[in-house]
C-alpha cells in the first residue's frame, strides 16, 4: 500500500545538481520556466464500495522529497452523479506546498499565490494539481462521500 | 574546466564548515539569557546545560551534545535537531512542535507531556525514554527506535510509526487513531486502553502484545488480554 517516490526523486535531484554544476556556464535560463524537470505523477484512485462508501484502490501512502516537483492525480473511475460523488481534501498538504498548476482534463489553471479547499468528483474522471512540498511532515488525505455522517477513506503523504 | 574536482572540493568545504559551524557568541548569549532565536548551535557542547524555560525557536542544534541537559518547559518549536544527542535530558513539557529530529538520540530522556506534533523524527532513538502524555499528533516516527518507551496516555493521532521498534513499549491509554503502524514491531507492547481506530497495522508484529479494552482499527474492542 506504500509508494516510495524518494529514491527516484533523490536520484533525479543529484543528477540535476550535477548537470547544473557542470553546465551552468553553458546554459541560458529559459524565461517562464521555474522548474525544468517534469513533475513526478502519483495517483489516489477512489472507487465506490458496496454501501456507496469511498474505497481507495491501490496506493494510499506516498513518500515525497522535500522541494521535489510532483503531480497529484485524484481519480474517480466510477463516480456517477452529485449525490454519490466523492470529496477530496488535503488541507495541511496544500497549506505546506507551493502549488503550480491545476488541471481537469485538458483545461489547465496556472496558479499565482492561490490555494484550494477541495476537489469533488461528481462524475467519472480525474483532476490533478502539481506542487512542490515545502515542509516535512505527515499529511492526511481525506476522501468523503455526501452521507451524514460521511463515510470516509484516508490516505497519507509523507514529506521527508 | 574539470567539474568533478570542483564539486569534490565544494563538498569537502561544506562538510568541514558544517562540522565547525556553531557561533560562540550565540552560544554564550544563550547560556547567559536562556534565549536564542534562529541561532546556529551546530555541534555545540551543551551537555548538562541548565536551559529550563528556554526560548529557542528556529535554532539549529544539528549534531549538538545535549546529554543530561535540562530543557524542561522550553519553547523549541521548528528547531533543527538532526543527529543531536539528548540522552538522559529533561524535556518535560517542552514544546518541539514541527522540529526536525531525524536521527536524534533521546535514550532515557524524559519527554513527559512534551509537544512533538508534526515533528520529523524518522530513525530517531527514544529507547528507554518517557513520552507519557506527550502530544505526537502527525509526527513522522518512521523506523524510530522506541523500545521500552513509556507512551502511556500519549496522543499519536495520525502519527507515522511504520517500521518503528516499539517492543515492550507502554501504550496504555494512548490515542493511535489513524496512525500508521505498518511493519512496526509491537512485541510485548502494552496496548491496554489504547485507541487504534482506523490505524494501519498491516505487517505489524503483535507477538505477546497486551490487548485489554483496546479499540481496534475496525472499531471493535479487544479484551483478549484482560
Amino acid at each position: 500500500m506504500k509508494n516510495m517516490l524518494v529514491p527516484a526523486a533523490a536520484a533525479a535531484g543529484i543528477l540535476a545538481m550535477t548537470v547544473a554544476a557542470t553546465q551552468a556556464q553553458d546554459r541560458m535560463q529559459e524565461p517562464g520556466v521555474v522548474g525544468s524537470p517534469p513533475p513526478q505523477d502519483f495517483s489516489l484512485t477512489v472507487v465506490t464500495g458496496e454501501n456507496g462508501e469511498p474505497v481507495i484502490e491501490g496506493e494510499s501512502e506516498f513518500t515525497l522529497a522535500l522541494g521535489g516537483y510532483y503531480r497529484f492525480n485524484f481519480v474517480c473511475p466510477d463516480a456517477e452523479e452529485d449525490q454519490s460523488g466523492f470529496h477530496f481534501e488535503a488541507p495541511d498538504l496544500v497549506a505546506n506546498s507551493h502549488l503550480r498548476v491545476y488541471s481537469v482534463g485538458d483545461i489547465e489553471l496556472y496558479i499565482q499565490g492561490q490555494t484550494f479547499r477541495a476537489i469533488e468528483c461528481d462524475e467519472a474522471g480525474s483532476a490533478r494539481f502539481s506542487f512542490h512540498p515545502m515542509r516535512r511532515g505527515v499529511y492526511d488525505l481525506y476522501v468523503r462521500d455526501h452521507s451524514d455522517p460521511p463515510q470516509e477513506a484516508f490516505g497519507r503523504v509523507i514529506v521527508e | 574546466m574539470k567539474p568533478i574536482p570542483a564539486i569534490t572540493a565544494l563538498a569537502a568545504l561544506v562538510t568541514a564548515s558544517s562540522a565547525l559551524a556553531f557561533n560562540q557568541d550565540e552560544l554564550d548569549g544563550l547560556l547567559e539569557t536562556n534565549e536564542c532565536f534562529g541561532c546556529d548551535l551546530t555541534g555545540a557542547d551543551l551537555a548538562g546545560a541548565q536551559l529550563a524555560d528556554n526560548y529557542l525557536v528556529y535554532t539549529n542544534f544539528t549534531g549538538a551534545d545535549l546529554t543530561g541537559a535540562d530543557l524542561s518547559d522550553g519553547f523549541m518549536g521548528l528547531t533543527i535537531m538532526t543527529d543531536a544527542d539528548f540522552t538522559a535530558a529533561n524535556l518535560q513539557r517542552a514544546n518541539l512542535g514541527g522540529a526536525d529530529l531525524r536521527g536524534a538520540v533521546f535514550q532515557q530522556a524524559d519527554l513527559t507531556e512534551a509537544t512533538l506534533s508534526d515533528v520529523s523524527a524518522s530513525n530517531a532513538d527514544f529507547s528507554g525514554g518517557t513520552l507519557a502524555g506527550a502530544n505526537l499528533r502527525s509526527a513522522n516516527l518512521r523506523a524510530a527506535s522506541m523500545t521500552g518507551v513509556d507512551l502511556s496516555g500519549a496522543d499519536l493521532t495520525s502519527a507515522l510509526l511504520s517500521g518503528a521498534a516499539l517492543g515492550e513499549a507502554n501504550l496504555e491509554g494512548a490515542t493511535l487513531v489513524n496512525a500508521g503502524l505498518g511493519d512496526a514491531d509491537l512485541t510485548d507492547a502494552n496496548l491496554s486502553g489504547a485507541n487504534l481506530e482506523s490505524a494501519d497495522l498491516d505487517g505489524a508484529v503483535l507477538v505477546d502484545a497486551v490487548f485489554c479494552g483496546t479499540t481496534m482499527p475496525d472499531g471493535t474492542v479487544n479484551d483478549d488480554g484482560c
